[in-house]
């Protein structure tokens, strides 16, 4: 067993196969060899890191995945499972810190997905949609909207 | 590049004044430990100030540069020889540090005193965490660090994570007490909750998802993110790097930018790329095998 901690202290024990699905603490592992001690993660929440775990250990059979140096098959963004869709379906701040600790912690299969939810998110919506989503505040100039506009004019034409 | 930030006890022994002391950190980490520090102990490195002896070091992203140091043949890192017994200062064993993440640290100004060389004195703003209350700066000094806060600092740097690839050989006290440590200096944490303070290489990946139509929309959002997917951005480029298989060497920004959205704003052209590939492949192998 691995025990995890959080950057608020919580400690959550896992199973090694589920640790070792981030790269982050699967290198360290085979740097220290077991030990009881709680792997510190500075930049990760106790509330991120149970949904972290509860994704690893969801996903702890899975197989390996294949490392395709080139991309063959264009990216896809609407192929996610029916049970990691509703497992990204959280509010937009804990979403971007799960991406952001899939990173930190480098659980590509967590990261591809974070990425992949908020492609969906912002699929099929006006410019106008996606900033009241995102908060995005609109700061162009009447130059640079009116230039937008000839732009989608433009590409209406064509 | 490695960033001791979390490691105290490199700083406590470091000794900058020797001119082989190299060490790699974040200015954020490097004003953590400096703020810990100076509340553990009253000063840094025998009453001197850290700040003097490494702002000048410190490069545009914040990064204290060692990357000669690591990038050496034997890979020697050319540290502390104190640091050197303790294997305490191998660039890998430090790894709790994310160099994706600059975390934004509170630092309340402090106006200290400077003395110019004429012996006028005039002030400086200096962030309490980086600065002794007490220290005085020459006037070289002060527009050193004046200059330095006119150098842009990134909030993400692209790097990726470290992965700690060589063995560690620290023992577990090391451990429990650098574990110790990180989780005393974390920072709070900014709000990532919004969409353009994802890291970079995060924010390509989710626009790779997306087909030209939406990457357009997306572009009408606000100045930074039509800047970000202009024709003229390196963004392409990357895109085509990563997302296909096959690009074309030595693309101008614009033309990646028509080649990407050439590409992958249509299928069927991309598996003709694709096929031709193959064949070409299938040709190199042929000749390779009768020569």
């Amino acid at each position: 067993m691995v025990v995890l901690q959080s950057s608020d202290g919580k400690a959550f024990t896992v199973e090694r196969g589920v640790a070792i699905q981030s790269v982050l603490i699967k290198n360290l592992l085979e740097d220290i060899g077991e030990s009881d001690e709680p792997i510190p993660l500075p930049n990760v929440t106790a509330k991120v890191l149970e949904k972290v775990i509860e994704y690893c250990e969801y996903h702890v059979d899975d197989p390996a995945p294949i490392q395709d140096d080139l991309d063959e098959i264009p990216k896809r963004s609407d192929d996610i499972e029916p049970r990691d869709e509703n497992f990204m379906k959280v509010d937009q701040e804990l979403l971007f810190e799960i991406l952001l600790a899939a990173n930190y912690m480098d659980i590509k299969p967590l990261l591809e997905l974070g990425c992949k939810t908020v492609a969906n998110m912002i699929r099929n919506k006006t410019a106008q949609e996606i900033r009241t989503m995102f908060n995005i505040v609109d700061d162009f100039s009447p130059e640079e909207r009116e230039q937008i506009k000839k732009e989608n004019e433009w590409a209406e034409d064509h | 590049m490695m960033c001791l930030g979390y490691s105290c006890a490199v700083y406590r022994e470091f000794d900058l004044t020797l001119p082989d002391c190299c060490v790699s950190v974040h200015r954020s980490c490097y004003a953590l430990l400096a703020g810990h520090l100076e509340r553990a102990e009253g000063s840094l490195v025998g009453g001197q100030n850290l700040l003097q002896h490494i702002s000048v070091h410190i490069d545009s992203r914040g990064v204290l540069s060692a990357d000669s140091l690591y990038r050496s043949i034997n890979y020697q890192p050319r540290i502390h020889p104190r640091l050197k017994l303790r294997q305490a200062a191998k660039p890998s064993a430090w790894l709790m540090c994310d160099p994706t993440d600059l975390p934004s640290i509170p630092t309340p100004m402090l106006y200290i005193d400077v003395q110019d060389q004429g012996g006028q004195r005039q002030g400086v703003d200096i962030p309490r965490g980086l600065g002794h209350s007490s220290c005085k700066l020459s006037s070289d000094e002060a527009n050193l660090y004046l200059a330095e806060q006119t150098h842009i600092i990134p909030t993400q740097l692209l790097t990726p994570p470290p992965s700690p690839t060589s063995s560690m050989s620290e023992g577990m006290e090391v451990l429990v007490s650098r574990a110790r440590s990180a989780v005393e200096l974390v920072p709070e944490r900014p709000s990532f909750s919004e969409l353009l303070h994802l890291p970079p290489h995060i924010l390509l990946s989710i626009v790779s998802h997306l087909p030209a139509s939406d990457m357009l929309h997306l572009s009408q959002t606000c100045t930074r993110m039509r800047n970000y997917l202009s024709a003229n951005s390196a963004v392409w480029t990357q895109m085509c790097r990563t997302n296909l298989a096959y690009t074309p060497k030595h693309l101008f920004n614009q033309q990646a930018a028509e080649y990407y959205l050439g590409i992958r704003g249509n299928h069927r052209l991309e598996s003709l790329v694709l096929k031709q590939r193959e064949r070409v492949e299938v040709i190199i192998d042929y000749i390779m095998r009768t020569r």
